[in-house]
C-alpha cells in the first residue's frame, strides 16, 4: 500500500488496491472499502457544499454503526476535523459542546432524533444551530437527508490538507467541570495508529474489535490502525457491551482477532462471560488502557485465553499510547502491579520532581511526555495549556514540549517505569502522606474482592478520611477479613475508615469507577458522632 | 414472576421512578432504560425472587432486551 501523510490516506488508498474488502461489519454485514470511500466523498462534498472550510469542526453524533466509517472519513477527507459526541450525553453538554468549539455541522442518524429534537428546542432562535447530516428531518434545523447524500458527487477536487491540520478533537468526559477538547493533528493521530498498526504487527487479515464509543481515545486505535493494515474493524453494538456473555459471543461468532479494551470489560469477560463455553483461538491480541489491571484477574484470564498476547497501553488522551508493556507470565500470588513498560517508538520521557527538575534513577516523579501523539493542546483554554505542558529549549527556535501526565512513576533498574498512581490522588490525612492507589491495589489484592475504589471524604476536622467500596467476587465477601487484610498490607493511618460493599460501581461513560460519585454519595463524616 | 412485577422493581429501584413507561416490547438497552450496572442489579433480584440461580451465559442481549423477553426466558428456568 502507498503511505499517505494524512488519516483518511490509507482507506484511499485501500478502495484501490483490495476494494471489495470488508472494512467496518456491524451485526453481519460488512461495508467493503471502496463502498466506505464512496459514502465517505459523498458525504465529505456535502460538508464543503454546506461552507464547510479547513479545520472546521464536525460534530459526529451517532450509535455504532456503518454510518459511522463514512461520518470519521468524510469529515477528514472534506478537510474538516471530526468532533465525537457521546450519544448518550445529556442535552446540555451537548450544547456546550457545540459551541465550545464552533460546530456548524452534525453528521448524524434517525435513531438520534429524540436527542435532536431537544437540542432544537434549546437552540431555537440561536445562529450556532448546526446543519445535521443524514437524518430525513428534525424539527427546527436544517438537513441533508441520506437521499440527498447518495446524489452527491464521488470525486473530490480541491481539498488541501497537511499533517499538521486538526484531524479531531475529543472532549474528556466522566469528571465534573466543563468539558475540555484535545485537539489532535493528521500527524499525532498517524503516529498513533502506526504504532498500533507495528505493535501488533495488524494484517490485512485482522479483525478488530471496536469495543469503545467513539468519544474514548481507544476507538482511534481501532479504526486507524486497522486501515493503516487494510483490515476491518468490528463495530460493537453498545447494547452488546452491556452482557458479557454476548460480548463473548460476539468474539467467537465475528472471528475478532484484536480487542483493544478498559480492564473492567475483561474482568466482567472473566466472570460473566462464559468464557467456558466459548472458542476464542482467533484472538490473538488483547490491549488494555484506561485503568490498572488487578495482576490476579489478569493472570486469571491469561490463563483461560494462554494463546493469546496482552499488552497494557499507558497514555493519557494527550499523548496516546506513549509507552506500553508486553505482559509476561504471572506468578501465582505476585501482586505486583502491571508494569506500564517502557516509551514507545515516537516518544521520549521526563520524570520530573516537585522543583521540575529530573529525579534521579529510581525516585518517584511526575511522568512528563514528549511524543509524536502529542496533542496540539485544548481546545480554546489558554490557561490550562499554559498549565499542563512544560517547555524545554531546544536546539532550534522552537522548544521541546512535554505534557505533564500527572502520574507518579518511577523507573526500575530495568529501565521499566512502575506507575505509582496519580499526582492528585496522593492525599493526606491527618498529616500523613497516602497513595489512593495503593490503598486500592491493596483491597483489590484480596481474593474474594472483584473491584476496589478508594476516596476521601472531609472529616469535618479540618482533614480528610479515607474510604473504600467494593464489589464481591462471585461467592461474597467477609467484610471482617477484609478488613483485617487491609490492616496487614497498609500503615494504620491508610486503612480506610469505612469499606463499603457495594453491587456495583457508579462509572463514567468510558467504564472507570466514578470515584467522585462515591464521595459525593458518602455521608459526611462530620454527621458521625466521634468515638 | 409476572411482567408487572418486573416492570414494578425496574420502575421503582433501578429508574427510581414509579411512573417512567415502559412497555412489554420496548427495546430496554437502545432505549437507555437499563444500563450495564443494573443489569447486574436485575439479574441479582430475578435470582432472589425465584431462589435460582441464573447462569452467567444466560445473561445475554437476547434474553434480556425487554420485559417480554425477560420473563419468557424465565419461563424456561
Amino acid at each position: 500500500m502507498q503511505a499517505g501523510f494524512l488519516v483518511h490516506s490509507a482507506v484511499e488508498a485501500w478502495a484501490r488496491e483490495t476494494p471489495d474488502a470488508p472494512a467496518m461489519i456491524f451485526q453481519g454485514e460488512a461495508q467493503s472499502y471502496v463502498e466506505l470511500l464512496a459514502a465517505s466523498q459523498q458525504l465529505a462534498a456535502a460538508l464543503i457544499d454546506g461552507g464547510l472550510q479547513r479545520s472546521d469542526r464536525v460534530g459526529i453524533f451517532m450509535r455504532k454503526g456503518l454510518a459511522l466509517g463514512p461520518a470519521i472519513y468524510g469529515s477528514l477527507m472534506a478537510g474538516g476535523a471530526f468532533v465525537p459526541l457521546d450519544p448518550a450525553v445529556p442535552i446540555e453538554r451537548l450544547e456546550f459542546m457545540l459551541r465550545d468549539c464552533g460546530i456548524r455541522h452534525v453528521v448524524t442518524t434517525d435513531a438520534m432524533a429524540p436527542a435532536l429534537l431537544k437540542l432544537g428546542q434549546r437552540m431555537e432562535g440561536s445562529d450556532a444551530q448546526p446543519t445535521l447530516y443524514g437524518v430525513e428531518e428534525v424539527a427546527g434545523f436544517d438537513v441533508v437527508s441520506p437521499t440527498d447524500l447518495l446524489a452527491r458527487p464521488r470525486g473530490l477536487n480541491g481539498v488541501w490538507v497537511t499533517d499538521q491540520d486538526l484531524a479531531y478533537i475529543m472532549y474528556t468526559s466522566g469528571s465534573t467541570g466543563e468539558p475540555k477538547g484535545m485537539m489532535h493533528s493528521h500527524r499525532g493521530s498517524l503516529s498513533y495508529a502506526r504504532w498500533g498498526q507495528g505493535h501488533v504487527r495488524l494484517t490485512s487479515d485482522d479483525r478488530v474489535a471496536s469495543h469503545a464509543p467513539l468519544h474514548f481515545d481507544l476507538s482511534i486505535f481501532d479504526f486507524f490502525s486497522t486501515a493503516q493494515a487494510g483490515g476491518a474493524v468490528v463495530l460493537v453494538p453498545e447494547a452488546v457491551t452491556k452482557f458479557p456473555a454476548s460480548w463473548t459471543e460476539l468474539l467467537e461468532k465475528e472471528r475478532v482477532s484484536v480487542v483493544f479494551t478498559v480492564p473492567f470489560t475483561l474482568i466482567e469477560m472473566l466472570e460473566r462471560g462464559a468464557l467456558e463455553q466459548r472458542d476464542l483461538a482467533r484472538l490473538r491480541w488483547v490491549l488494555f488502557g484506561g485503568e490498572a489491571f488487578p495482576p490476579k484477574h489478569l493472570r486469571a484470564l491469561m490463563e483461560r485465553l494462554p494463546q493469546t498476547k496482552f499488552t497494557n497501553v499507558y497514555g493519557p488522551a494527550e499523548a496516546p499510547s506513549c509507552t506500553c508493556y508486553d505482559v509476561q507470565p504471572i506468578a501465582l500470588g505476585d501482586e505486583t502491579p502491571i508494569s506500564i513498560g517502557t516509551v514507545s517508538v515516537g516518544s521520549d520521557d521526563l520524570i520530573l520532581g516537585e522543583d521540575d527538575e529530573p529525579v534521579e534513577l529510581g525516585a518517584t516523579g511526575e511522568l512528563c511526555i514528549r511524543s509524536t501523539t502529542l496533542t496540539l493542546g485544548y481546545w480554546n483554554r489558554p490557561e490550562l495549556n499554559h498549565r499542563a505542558f512544560f517547555t524545554r529549549p531546544s536546539l532550534g527556535h522552537f522548544p521541546d514540549v512535554y505534557f505533564r501526565t500527572g502520574d507518579l512513576v518511577a523507573r526500575g533498574e530495568d529501565g521499566q517505569l512502575a506507575f505509582l498512581g496519580r499526582k492528585d490522588r496522593m492525599v493526606k490525612t491527618r498529616g500523613h502522606r497516602v497513595e489512593l492507589d495503593e490503598v486500592e491495589a491493596a483491597l483489590a489484592s484480596h481474593p474474594a474482592v472483584l473491584e476496589a475504589a478508594s476516596y476521601t471524604v472531609a472529616d469535618g476536622g479540618g482533614s480528610r478520611s479515607i474510604f473504600a467500596a467494593v464489589t464481591a467476587a462471585v461467592g461474597g465477601l467477609d467484610p471482617g477479613a477484609l478488613r483485617q487484610h487491609v490492616r496487614e498490607k497498609l500503615p494504620p493511618y491508610a486503612v480506610p475508615r469505612e469499606i463499603t460493599i457495594l453491587q456495583d460501581f457508579p462509572r463514567t461513560t468510558s467504564g472507570k469507577i466514578d470515584r467522585r460519585a462515591l464521595a459525593d454519595a458518602s455521608p459526611s463524616p462530620s454527621d458521625v458522632p466521634r468515638p | 414472576m409476572t411482567i408487572d412485577q418486573i416492570r414494578q422493581y425496574i420502575q421503582e429501584e433501578l429508574l427510581l421512578d414509579e411512573t417512567a413507561v415502559i412497555e412489554d416490547d420496548q427495546d430496554l438497552l437502545l432505549s437507555e432504560t437499563l444500563d450495564s450496572l443494573s443489569v447486574t442489579r436485575l439479574v441479582q433480584h430475578l435470582e432472589s425472587e425465584l431462589g435460582a440461580t441464573i447462569p452467567p451465559e444466560d445473561v445475554t442481549l437476547e434474553n434480556f432486551s425487554s420485559l417480554a423477553s425477560i420473563h419468557a426466558y424465565l419461563g424456561t428456568l
